[in-house]
């Protein structure tokens, strides 16, 4: 998995007011080949959160 | 998987150590505690079940042993962090003992196995791939300067060898078939890598001196931050984030490159869980771990910043 790859697409797809569109970047993430990145990048899109969660110090490892 | 837990250290520790090993894994957090999650011996119990389609002492014990590395890595990883209340050098000579006695668990768990040396093997191998992530992890810290290819090796060795250990060795015991074998481990290293990369996601950037950003870890989501805000992610005089920093950090991209990354490594354990289906093994029941772990980390991974859009 080319997690440099990814960083330099997502640095390019960035919008001039420092936005992130994940459609242009699923788009640009196709256009190099990286088709993993790019699913991925749609199965985010469907859960995207309105806010930041609020987050603590209780919060243990998954494990 | 309590009890099998604490039966195996009372069976495999040496008594003068069997009630610290015991008070330290029943704190918050860990399996012992009354709300110990013991994941890891739960997927072991899965995978198991998916190849035999039942469970046995030969599941219980193999779990045990699995959740007991588990245990171990964990202890080890607190100890890393500080974030503990004894001396550091008790608490590794505890997770030691954990860990030997989950290795002498594995070994009763293979001695029912159809190739006790293979399992004992993966066993000792795999868990070997979870140490070298560890000591990558300690390295990057000191060093400061990791590449995020760096990053992502360590991240998936330190956790994905952990499934590898879990799914690898439950399958061994359970007798999958040889050609299968890789699959199961792919499946268990492809899916706690994901939750591994989601707990980093969680913990990257959070106000005061807690977070990853703060400790300077060598997390994929710190690293790209990092990398693109040099100024802005130091933490202050007193080692505190703040809340000026978290806000940099969540318009930085950072949070979104994480659960990208993460959720590609989701695809890729449904995409192994798929095939062990196809295979005739009887995935339901690690069908419902998968989502158990998606579902926990579903809050994570929709919250990607601020000036994220679909």
């Amino acid at each position: 998995m080319d997690a440099i790859a990814l960083a330099q697409s997502l640095d390019i797809s960035r919008n001039p007011d420092g936005s992130i569109s994940l459609r242009e970047l699923q788009v640009e993430l196709t256009r190099q080949g990286l088709d993993e990145f790019a699913h991925a990048v749609e199965a985010l899109i469907g859960r995207l959160s309105p806010a930041k969660l609020t987050l603590n110090n209780t919060i243990v490892p998954w494990f | 998987m309590r009890a099998h837990l604490a039966d195996a250290i009372l069976a495999h520790a040496a008594p003068a150590i069997q009630a610290d090993m015991v008070r330290l894994l029943a704190r918050p957090g860990y399996a012992l505690h009354p709300q110990g999650r013991c994941r890891a011996g739960l997927f072991a119990l899965e995978v198991y079940g998916a190849v035999r389609r039942r469970y046995d002492r030969a599941a219980l014990v193999a779990a045990a042993a699995v959740e007991l590395q588990m245990q171990s890595a964990c202890v080890f990883d607190d100890v890393s962090d500080r974030r503990t209340e004894r001396s550091g050098s008790e608490e590794l000579a505890l997770a030691i003992a954990i860990l030997t006695a989950g290795t002498a668990a594995a070994a009763e768990a293979s001695s029912l196995s159809p190739d006790p040396a293979g399992a004992m093997r993966h066993f000792c191998v795999a868990t070997s791939g979870a140490c070298a992530g560890q000591f990558l992890d300690a390295r990057f810290e000191r060093r400061g300067d990791a590449t995020l290819a760096e990053s992502l090796r360590m991240t998936s060795l330190k956790s994905g060898s952990l499934g590898t250990v879990a799914a690898g060795f439950a399958a061994r015991v359970a007798g999958a078939e040889a050609d299968d074998l890789e699959l199961f481990e792919r499946f268990g290293f492809n899916l706690l890598t994901f939750a591994q990369l989601i707990d980093d996601q969680r913990d990257a950037c959070v106000p005061g001196q807690t977070s990853d950003l703060s400790q300077a870890k060598a997390t994929l989501p710190v690293l790209f931050f990092r990398q693109r805000n040099q100024k802005d992610s130091e933490p202050g005089v007193d080692g505190r984030i703040s809340p000026q920093t978290c806000d940099a950090y969540d318009s930085s991209g950072a949070p979104v490159y994480a659960a990208i990354i993460a959720l590609a490594y989701l695809g890729r354990a449904r995409s192994d869980l798929q095939r062990l289906a196809d295979r005739g093994y009887a995935t339901g029941g690690l069908g419902r771990f998968l989502e158990s772990v998606e579902s926990s980390a579903t809050g994570n991974l929709g919250t990607v910043g601020c000036g994220v859009v679909a």
